[in-house]
């Protein structure tokens, strides 16, 4: 059978399309990664940028009535942190001298690298980030990305200038963490909808509402102690082996501009 | 000078689906003006531009996406397939109906396959969520398929979109 002219140009676009996707899974597209980065991820900064920059506008002028409520709520917050942070100087200076004593080293401030968002997972249900940082900056897959203090995800993928983060509120996130009131352990995992849950505790930990829930530091390159979240409601059935808590977090994945990557 | 037109309005779109539409999330979701835009040039136009158009577009969406790679490049190339095939039949001037119907389904396999591949990663579906977000998604691309559909066809090289000689 003989392809008329405008069929075989259709054989050959999709063979094409087909041939570029076999490269992309097979991993030897970089050729056309680093163009693509290079090119049009660059013109897409701005246009994120203002994307963001509006949908915090539409956010704040239909939230105007609940603001009120959410000032008198962080104003409260932010007197216990207050007092919270007083009972921390005094146990930090403690802590510091017993160290002093006993010769151990002091540990050091993070290191981070500050990026910028310059891309968004173009679905509804995926929770991804394009930052334009990459392996050229010294990040590595599995770091942790901050935004104003809390974890918002981990790096993913990792090109020479640009990176893909999974958001905590992507359901295939997954991270042991702690909550650092009781101590207590548990898997946090992102959900369908942009909620978190802390799952996997045991049945005899103890949790509550209102504990801070951080990492865990163990294994992985993701240090102890970065903020995820707070802990909103606690689902113990005393006949599962597990307990399992829904968090609550700041993180809104399209409000995101700018992140630090803990490095090390 | 309309086909420079086509591609800057391809480019600007494509540009805007990576970046400017998801920050923005109208309403919660991500509506896929690409997928309308391979949808009609495919109906109003010729299968060849609407395929180029789906597989430089789907791989810019590819490319950013950090799951599924492959899904943007496959789902725009069965869209514009499937708009030529019924370019061919004639079926593409039955007002905006056809446009709607296609991106309708397009839609609900585009999520349909985003969703299957989290089957094996989540226990928990809250099925009034899915629903939700798939429902304003069909209602937002319904709206743009109204919205880009006249710029679509004036800006078609030609005109008001002809089947092709040699099919």
């Amino acid at each position: 059978m003989k392809l008329t002219r405008s069929n075989r140009r259709i054989v050959i676009i999709v063979g094409i399309g087909a041939a570029l996707v076999l490269a992309g899974v097979l991993g030897i597209l970089s050729p056309v990664r680093w163009v693509f980065d290079h090119t049009v991820l660059p013109i897409g900064t701005g246009l994120a940028s203002v994307g963001s920059s509006t949908s915090q506008t539409i956010a704040n002028i239909t939230n105007v009535q609940d603001l009120a409520k959410q000032n008198d709520a962080l104003a409260r917050e932010n007197a216990a942190l207050r007092q919270r942070l007083a009972a921390d100087a005094n146990t930090r200076s403690d802590n510091d001298e017993l160290r002093r004593e006993l010769g151990l080293q002091i540990a050091g401030s993070p290191h981070e690298v500050a990026a910028e968002v310059i891309a968004y997972e173009p679905n509804s249900y995926r929770q991804f980030v394009t930052i334009n940082s990459g392996s050229q900056a010294g990040l590595k897959v599995g770091m942790a990305v901050m935004s104003d203090g809390v974890l918002v995800g981990l790096v993913n993928d990792v090109q020479a200038s640009v990176s893909r983060v999974i958001l905590v509120s992507d359901p295939e996130f997954k991270l042991t963490a702690k909550d650092q009131d009781t101590g207590a352990t548990g898997l946090v995992q992102g959900q369908l909808g942009a909620g978190l849950i802390m799952a996997e505790i045991g049945q005899t930990d103890q949790v509550h509402p209102g504990d801070t829930v951080t990492t865990a530091g163990l294994g992985g390159s993701v240090p102890a102690g970065l903020l995820i979240g707070k802990i909103e409601s606690v689902n113990g059935s005393t006949n599962a082996v597990f307990q399992s808590a829904e968090l609550s977090t700041s993180v809104r994945p399209n409000l995101l501009r700018f992140v630090m990557v803990v490095t090390g | 000078m309309k086909p420079l037109m086509l591609s800057g309005v391809a480019v600007v779109i494509f540009m805007l689906q990576l970046s400017f539409i998801p920050a923005l999330r109208p309403f919660g979701v991500v509506p896929n003006a690409g997928l309308v835009l391979v949808a009609l040039v495919g109906l109003y136009g010729t299968a060849s531009l609407a395929l180029i158009i789906a597989v430089a577009g789907g791989l810019t969406l590819d490319l950013v996406s950090g799951a599924n790679f492959g899904l943007y490049v496959a789902l725009f190339t069965v869209v514009a397939l499937a708009a030529g095939y019924i370019h061919r039949a004639g079926l593409n001037w039955v007002g905006p109906s056809m446009a709607i119907g296609l991106v309708i389904v397009a839609t609900l396999v585009q999520n349909f396959i985003i969703l299957g591949g989290l089957l094996r990663v989540t226990s928990s579906w809250p099925l009034g969520y899915v629903l939700g977000q798939t429902g304003l998604e069909l209602i937002l691309n319904t709206f743009l398929v109204l919205v880009l559909r006249p710029l679509v066809q004036w800006l078609l090289p030609t005109g008001r979109g002809e089947l092709e000689i040699d099919n």
